[in-house]
């Protein structure tokens, strides 16, 4: 069962309490029409459709329409014809509503909204009516109807106004509609723009609560010389050199590079050559712990005086994007184009399954966070910042929102909790509305994305001038006996990791590097750990799918989950048919990768795969 | 470390989904038809049901070990195949006829062609269509459900569609009775209320798309009111809901995007009522299913989604 926002649990028992409201007004409102019987028929003073319009503006469309038809379903047990005209007035009652929030920007008022949904809700019966009783007559009797729904429109509309403040705090309403509706005015924008696609992966962050512990320092440490986007770094010691904990022991010539530095103390034991997560062959520098750590004479907070001297600080500090990508921060906060870039968005998502260290430290280094936030938007003269955080994640949300009350040129945002909510591109839409096109970086849309992690780092390392050294990390999975978050040094093996959280419980069967959506499955778990490593896990037989594909069945659902709007379905067929043109069309070079599209397959098909295939031919054709 | 792990791409967890869980969904769907064509018509409705299952997944695995390919008949699909084809046929069809038509639907139209995915037409309605035009008397044998004191009675007549196009008033049944399918007509086109639960399940279990039954629906009932017919009417009667929900929305041949799926619904609808009041055919559905699936892959071109900050060059 998912646990996202609304479990399905609590989807079905709201249905079923508006229903049952739904039907008890409708009976209660018939029963007081009696007293009446000098109104003509078909006047209703609209009472059940008020549960309606709560259904739309505080619910979803889509458990307004499931009301509309139940309601119609019951009002069938009187009679084929009741059902039909029930169907018909909630029907187009609810499109009117529908289209006028659309077109009005979702600033309709209540009552405007109110009125019109009695009027079509009429208008629809009429309708039904003379179809049914092949009558045109029955279209003289729209003016009284007319009336009696402005007038029934206008009751209800204003009930609604009073009743809203607390209907919204009703826990049958989602979360984000509820923040989203202001009480005058009634905007309910961010509701209904077009939201991107994504898939709902279970979240089995058993880790959440697991308080981060340090690791004790191993034997040995293998650095490799490329831990980050860009340029790889050339080894700075030799066999035999002592290093202390800080000391610089890579660098790079380049501008894309980041140093890299020692992460325990000790002796240079070897220059040993790796294979990156990547594919490629590079150096990584082995050291003998002492155990000691002791660190480098060298250490000591960095002066910021000048922007200059900041983005020298940050590239001195090893810093890159800690969210898993790895790209040089120091290269990403110094744009062409920074005077115009006016928002920092800040990634709090962690949407991936299982990982929760970005959580642990939002939940136990807040102020480190928006220390570094602030120093960005200092240094850089950035306007605003966005902290962005799923809502599965309401305790740190909840701690963010009071840290920021003073701070007004800082907000948190709360996202839907949909996978990949996390991928840069996806969370500048979601939270400040900018598309990022093709072949433009964030900061031509005036934004720059940095994870909460990274801000973090950030604002110690101006403290305490110790650079990126040690990572906090997730492990979990089937295979591990004590699934736990832990801090350890850069460098530290695999096994060393497991065996500190009480080693295999069962025989591991895959190994990943980072979460299960976008992870590399590593070959040998004396793999050393990487500074945009954010997670081990371990799977165990049961978790392995060694599930062969199908053939497509072109149902399409992989058009439907994939959030830039791709079409894997297609792109597939013209990469089976070597069909250039084709795929440059079909944009499969905007493709991230995400892996929402295998996910949902039900052929189980590589999707994935096929569109990296795909790029490589795009590649090969372009030379 | 002495055991192997296993490496492959990212990503490494899937849904539950599958092509089988699927095809299950959709047989599942259709119980609900099938128990009221029982109740309508009787068991040899069961019979015509089992036989055309059973033909269909033997024609299925059949072609598969001839021409030495793997078997896909665990996928379920040659069920569905074998169920939407009977509920295409009068309670009468003989048995050998059946068979043969399943074996249209399954060789011809869906091995020969490359098999699941691959077909450029639903089976079911064409091997519909090619019985009709083969043996348009046995097609056209109806058995009408009287509902007498000892429950339902069977008596040979027409349809009520079949009354419309005539332009007879009398005998049509009145809207309730439409509804709940005690009307003439093939097995699994009657109870529209078995039929929309179906379809409700369907939707619910994100299997179909509501785009296409809606779409299709609603321009029937539109268009044939413009025309002067009673909408109501023409949607309750014929094989309008079943074509909608079961077989125009077989994914092979529809559209996968929702901008391509209403044009294929509209469409459907359009040439359902065009048949209907124009055509010589009383009933204009499958047909109508048949010319939109081959123009499927045309309506695919023109309603490529738009790449999110894709840039036209």
């Amino acid at each position: 069962m998912r646990q996202n926002g609304t479990s399905a649990a609590k989807r079905v028992t709201t249905m079923g309490l508006l229903f049952a409201l739904a039907i008890v007004l409708s009976f209660f409102e018939s029963a007081i029409m009696t007293l009446f019987p000098m109104l003509p028929p078909g006047v209703k003073l609209g009472l059940s459709n008020v549960v309606t319009m709560y259904c739309l503006f505080l619910v979803g469309k889509g458990s307004a329409f499931t009301l509309v038809v139940l309601k119609s379903l019951f009002a069938m047990l009187r009679g084929f014809i009741s059902g039909a005209m029930s169907f018909a007035g909630g029907a187009v009652s609810l499109l009117v509503m529908l289209f006028l929030m659309v077109l009005t920007r979702h600033k309709a008022r209540y009552l405007a909204l109110s009125i019109a949904g009695a009027v079509a809700h009429n208008a629809g019966q009429i309708v039904m009516a003379r179809v049914i009783l092949k009558n045109r007559y029955v279209y003289y009797y729209f003016p009284i109807l007319l009336l009696s729904g402005l007038v029934v429109g206008s009751v209800t509309g204003m009930v609604l106004n009073v009743l809203m403040p607390y209907l919204s705090r009703l826990p049958t309403g989602s979360r984000e509609a509820a923040k989203s509706i202001k009480m005058e005015g009634n905007n309910v924008s961010k509701l209904f723009r077009k939201r991107l696609s994504g898939v709902a992966v279970p979240h089995r962050k058993n880790t959440k609560d697991c308080a981060t512990v340090m690791m004790p320092i191993p034997d040995r440490v293998v650095i490799p010389m490329v831990q980050h986007m860009g340029a790889p770094c050339e080894p700075l010691v030799k066999v035999g050199d002592i290093v202390k904990v800080g000391q610089k022991i890579g660098d790079s010539e380049q501008y894309v590079s980041a140093p890299i530095h020692a992460s325990v103390s000790g002796k240079v034991t070897g220059l040993v050559e790796i294979i990156t997560p990547a594919g490629a062959k590079t150096t990584a520098v082995e050291i003998e712990a002492d155990k000691t750590q002791e660190p480098d004479a060298s250490i000591c907070p960095p002066q910021i005086n000048s922007r200059e001297d900041f983005l020298k600080a940050v590239r001195a500090s090893g810093l890159v994007g800690l969210g898993g990508a790895g790209f040089p921060t120091h290269v990403k906060l110094n744009p062409k184009n920074l005077s115009e870039v006016d928002t920092l968005v800040i990634n709090g998502a962690e949407c991936e399954p299982y990982i929760t260290s970005d959580y642990r430290t939002m939940m136990e280094d807040t102020e480190d966070v928006l220390s570094g936030v602030r120093l960005v938007l200092k240094w850089l003269g950035i306007k605003q910042a966005c902290i962005g955080i799923e809502d599965n994640k309401p305790d740190a949300i909840a701690k963010f929102a009071k840290a920021v009350e003073k701070d007004s040129n800082i907000q948190v945002v709360t996202l839907k909790s949909k996978y990949p909510q996390g991928a840069e591109k996806v969370i500048i839409y979601e939270t400040t509305g900018r598309v990022v096109k093709e072949g433009m970086l964030p900061s031509d849309v005036g934004a720059i994305v940095m994870n909460i992690t990274s801000c973090a780092f950030l604002a110690k390392y101006m403290k305490t001038g110790m650079p990126l050294i040690s990572k906090r990390i997730t492990v979990d999975g089937g295979a591990v006996a004590e699934p736990k978050n832990l801090v350890a040094p850069i460098g530290t093996p695999f096994n060393h990791i497991i065996d500190f959280c009480g080693g295999y419980k069962t025989e591991p069967k895959k190994l990943l590097m980072g979460g299960p959506m976008m992870g590399i499955a590593v070959y040998d778990d004396s793999y050393p750990l990487l500074k945009n490593n954010n997670a081990i896990l371990a799977f165990d037989q049961k978790q392995v799918e060694n599930i062969f594909d199908t053939p497509c069945i072109r149902c399409g659902k992989c058009v439907a989950a994939c959030p830039f709007d791709l079409m894997p379905v297609a792109i597939e067929r013209s990469y089976k048919n070597n069909d250039v043109d084709g795929l440059k069309a079909l944009k499969v070079n905007l493709c991230m990768e995400c892996g929402c599209c295998s996910y949902v397959c039900p052929a189980k098909r590589n999707l994935v795969l096929t569109n990296r295939m795909a790029k490589a031919l795009l590649r090969k054709n372009s030379k | 470390m002495n055991n192997l792990l296993t490496v492959t791409p990212s990503p490494h967890i899937k849904s539950g989904n599958s092509t089988t869980r699927i095809m299950l969904d959709v047989v599942l769907a259709m119980v609900p038809a099938l128990i009221a064509s029982v109740i309508i018509f009787g068991l040899r409705s069961l019979l015509l049901v089992a036989v055309c299952v059973v033909s269909c997944v033997v024609f299925e695995y059949l072609f598969r070990v001839v021409t030495k390919r793997a078997n896909t008949i665990s996928d379920l699909s040659a069920v569905v195949t074998g169920m939407l084809l009977a509920f295409n046929l009068p309670v009468t069809f003989p048995i050998w006829m059946a068979v043969l038509g399943c074996f249209v639907a399954i060789v011809i139209v869906k091995q020969l062609f490359g098999g699941i995915g691959q077909n450029f037409a639903n089976p079911a309605i064409t091997a519909r269509i090619v019985l009709l035009v083969s043996f348009a008397g046995q097609m056209s044998n109806w058995l009408i459900p009287q509902k007498t004191a000892g429950g339902i009675e069977l008596v040979s007549g027409a349809t009520p569609l079949t009354l419309l196009a005539e332009g007879t008033a009398e005998g049509i049944p009145s809207y309730m009775d439409l509804f709940l399918g005690l009307r003439g007509g093939c097995l699994g086109e009657t109870c529209v209320l078995a039929l929309l639960i179906g379809g409700v399940y369907l939707v619910i279990r994100k299997v179909i798309n509501p785009i296409i039954p809606v779409a299709f629906m609603g321009t029937v009932f539109l268009f044939s009111w413009a025309l002067g017919a009673d909408p109501l009417m023409q949607l309750l009667t014929g094989g309008v809901v079943l074509g909608a929900v079961f077989m125009a929305t077989d994914y092979s041949t529809s559209p996968v995007t929702n901008w391509g799926k209403l044009i294929f619904g509209i469409g459907c609808g359009l040439l359902t009522v065009v048949i209907r009041q124009f055509g010589s055919y009383p009933e204009g559905v499958s047909f109508a299913i048949l010319l939109m699936n081959i123009l499927t892959p045309h309506i695919d071109t023109l309603t490529k989604t738009k790449p999110f900050g894709g840039v036209a060059k």
